[in-house]
């Protein structure tokens, strides 16, 4: 516990839950309490120091990743079908601080794209003009390059063979990206080193991670109580109607029950899909009149491009995606599918490599010429928008039961169709990038990915009838409990969700504390 | 990005993504720092030769080869099942180079007998173990390039971050 943390009593009902403390949870926590109202956060991972994180994706991952068991089914990964943290700082400890915003368009993807076969495609409640002044308090707080004085960041030679190439090809908007790594020193936090391990936890603090920027912000308000290694295995409530409080289970793994007078879910879609269909007094779950709660699930479209180049690019050395050509993110269906997708530079790891580079499990002599070659690889990650549909959900296994003796989360993901398009043309345009500038050869890495992206599956909308949530993340069917993380996404655009989550987040808790301190809630 | 996981409950089910060799970065320095036993049986002499045609780097040489098969021997003595399968698995591997068996075979026929076997789950769990502990040691990484940790150093931002001599149009 830092200086200045409060403490709250368990039979305290005048406090509001969050649950998680990445980029929903760790935002919404701070805002509340800087807004004056008690918040208690319970997170089911431990509270690392910077001092914690090493430069080492073998020792890192097991310390940071959720590995609780999840069943992948359909087109997801059956055995780690999705990538999230559990930790305090959430998956900001993983996140690659990709911070755009969502275009204008996305926001009213339905009407935008139109009529599509086997796709849930929904507007979303509100507009990006509604969000642009969240967006830009977002882009603040996370210290995003670009915005407010923040010079970008220097790029990589990963990051020039991309914008040689795109511009060859034509491309004219490419940049080192709208990042939230300090290209110099900012609001305590040190300047990028290049260090490459992104992913891994930043050793220097250099990109934002709740972990140490909005969590110990919210515990100098005096109004915030962080609990690590608290796990939420059930949301108390009045027959559904109202929610009374939280019962979760600490790091000895006692079962406590925290009252609360609201609460607010941020887990990370699949944990906070969980949480709500294992809290109800049917099967349907809690707040899930609709029947959406759990469907719609989206990933982002996602494929690895690794060009062969005629010389040493060296692509492990620096931030791992400050990089990016934007000029494919429009809406044109005369290129064969809606939607748009970014391309940004990305690393690969040799273990990665040998892992994915060839399909199949390969071996032998064709993967290690390749390998051999590492130095001269460039790489950039496709990222597309995936559009939803309804069998593509979270549910919950009927007898396999976790340590916690919750039932285990089953993801089902489908490609739809327009996804496996829009993949196609983008693998075809990123070869061809590279090759303008003379790639001898170029793989393509589908298919294999876990989801890192996870948005959807209590979406926000008008109709109560057909989403989960309110343009506030307010759940339409209990006032007091809202949902703080991807989840509430209508539509998962083409760009990466973290800065969106914590605009939103921005959003709800101004709209909460109001509800709070007038007494509507 | 994506290093192996490795949980005991899926054994079986996704040898791709989680290989039975069930250990953390950690586990392996332990491991790397183990005494290579010197068992004589056969499946245990070929384990070298057979990690040099599965991940074939010219750049590293035989006593790298042999360290990595004395680690993996160390992990199968420790799970009897294990060290049963690869024993059966390397003797029909050898079964498979004809009647002089995997010793007195060339590389064609060694990778041939290789192929004839990779559908099986016995190969693919080598495969992914021996990946696992090969591409994680400094030495490949220093072979093939990639530098690893460099924060002791300052990162890469004074270490070549943005060096490249190639580009049309780019001064290096």
């Amino acid at each position: 516990m830092s200086p200045g943390s409060a403490q709250f009593g368990l039979a305290d009902d005048s406090v509001v839950v969050v649950i998680g403390s990445g980029a929903g949870g760790g935002t919404l926590s701070r805002r509340l309490a800087e807004r004056g109202v008690k918040v208690v956060c319970l997170e089911a991972g431990p509270r690392l120091t910077l001092g914690d994180i090493v430069n080492d994706e073998a020792a890192m991952f097991p310390r940071i990743t959720w590995l609780d068991e999840r069943i992948g089914q359909g087109d997801a990964p059956a055995a780690f079908p999705t990538w999230n943290c559990k930790t305090v700082g959430g998956t900001t400890m993983h996140w690659t601080a990709a911070a755009p915003r969502i275009q204008p368009h996305e926001f009213k993807a339905r009407t935008t794209y139109g009529e599509l076969a086997d796709t849930s495609l929904a507007d979303w409640p509100l507009t990006s003009a509604d969000l642009a002044p969240y967006y830009d308090q977002a882009e603040d707080l996370m210290g995003v390059t670009g915005s407010h004085g923040i010079p970008p960041l220097p790029g990589n030679a990963n990051y020039k063979v991309l914008e040689a190439g795109a511009r060859r090809v034509g491309y004219c908007d490419v940049d080192t990206n709208t990042m939230a790594i300090n290209p110099v020193p900012r609001d305590g936090r040190a300047a990028c080193q290049q260090l490459g391990f992104c992913t891994s936890g930043c050793a220097t603090g250099a990109k934002w991670s709740t972990l140490y920027t909005e969590i110990p912000a919210a515990e100098r308000t005096g109004n915030f109580e962080l609990r690590p290694q608290c796990m939420a295995v059930r949301i108390l409530n009045e027959q559904g109607r109202h929610v009374t409080g939280v019962r979760y289970r600490d790091a000895s793994g006692k079962e406590r029950e925290q009252k609360a007078r609201v609460v607010c879910v941020a887990g990370n879609v699949v944990e906070t899909t969980r949480l709500l269909l294992n809290s109800g007094t049917t099967p349907a779950g809690l707040a899930n009149s609709s029947g959406e709660l759990g469907r719609n699930y989206m990933r982002h479209v996602m494929a690895g491009v690794i060009a062969l180049m005629p010389g040493a690019v060296n692509m492990h050395k620096g931030a791992q995606v400050a990089g990016v050509v934007r000029d494919e993110t429009r809406h044109d269906p005369g290129r064969g599918f809606s939607g748009g997708f970014l391309m940004h530079t990305l690393m690969f790891t040799p273990e990665t490599l040998a892992r994915w580079l060839l399909p199949g499990g390969a071996w032998g002599e064709p993967l290690t010429r390749a390998l051999d070659r590492y130095r001269d690889m460039a790489a950039l990650l496709i990222m597309g928008e995936d559009l939803p549909r309804a069998d593509s959900r979270i549910t919950l296994h009927e007898s396999r039961r976790d340590q916690h003796g919750l039932p285990v989360p089953v993801v089902t993901y489908y490609h739809h169709p327009n996804s496996l398009a829009l993949r196609n043309y983008a693998v075809a345009a990123a070869g061809k990038l590279y090759r303008s500038l003379g790639a001898d050869e170029i793989f393509n890495i589908v298919d294999v990915f876990p989801a890192t992206h996870n948005l959807g599956t209590a979406r926000m909308g008008e109709d109560p009838r057909r989403s989960v949530c309110n343009t506030w993340g307010q759940t339409h069917d209990i006032g007091n409990l809202l949902i703080s993380d991807g989840s509430v996404f209508a539509s998962a655009g083409c760009e990466n969700p973290t800065l969106t989550i914590a605009a939103l987040a921005l959003r709800q808790g101004d709209y909460l504390a109001e509800q709070l301190k007038s007494g509507r809630l | 990005m994506f290093p192996g996981i490795s949980r005991r409950r899926v054994l079986g089910t996704l040898a791709r993504f989680l290989p039975w060799a069930l250990f953390s970065g950690s586990a392996v320095q332990i491991l790397h720092a183990a005494e290579v036993g010197a068992a004589s049986l056969p499946a245990r002499a070929l384990l070298p030769s057979v990690l040099r045609e599965l991940f074939p780097h010219a750049g590293l040489g035989d006593e790298f080869y042999a360290e990595m098969a004395g680690v993996l021997w160390q992990q199968m003595l420790a799970d009897p099942v294990k060290l049963q399968e690869a024993e059966s698995g390397l003797a029909r591997l050898s079964a498979c180079c004809g009647s002089g068996g995997w010793e007195h075979a060339g590389t064609d026929a060694r990778v041939a007998a290789l192929i004839g076997m990779q559908e099986e789950m016995f190969f693919q769990a080598l495969r992914d173990s021996a990946l696992m502990l090969i591409y994680r040691d400094p030495r490949v990484w220093e072979h093939i390039g990639y530098g690893g940790n460099a924060l002791a150093q300052g990162g890469y931002l004074t270490r070549g971050f943005d060096h490249i001599d190639w580009l049309p149009g780019v001064q290096p």
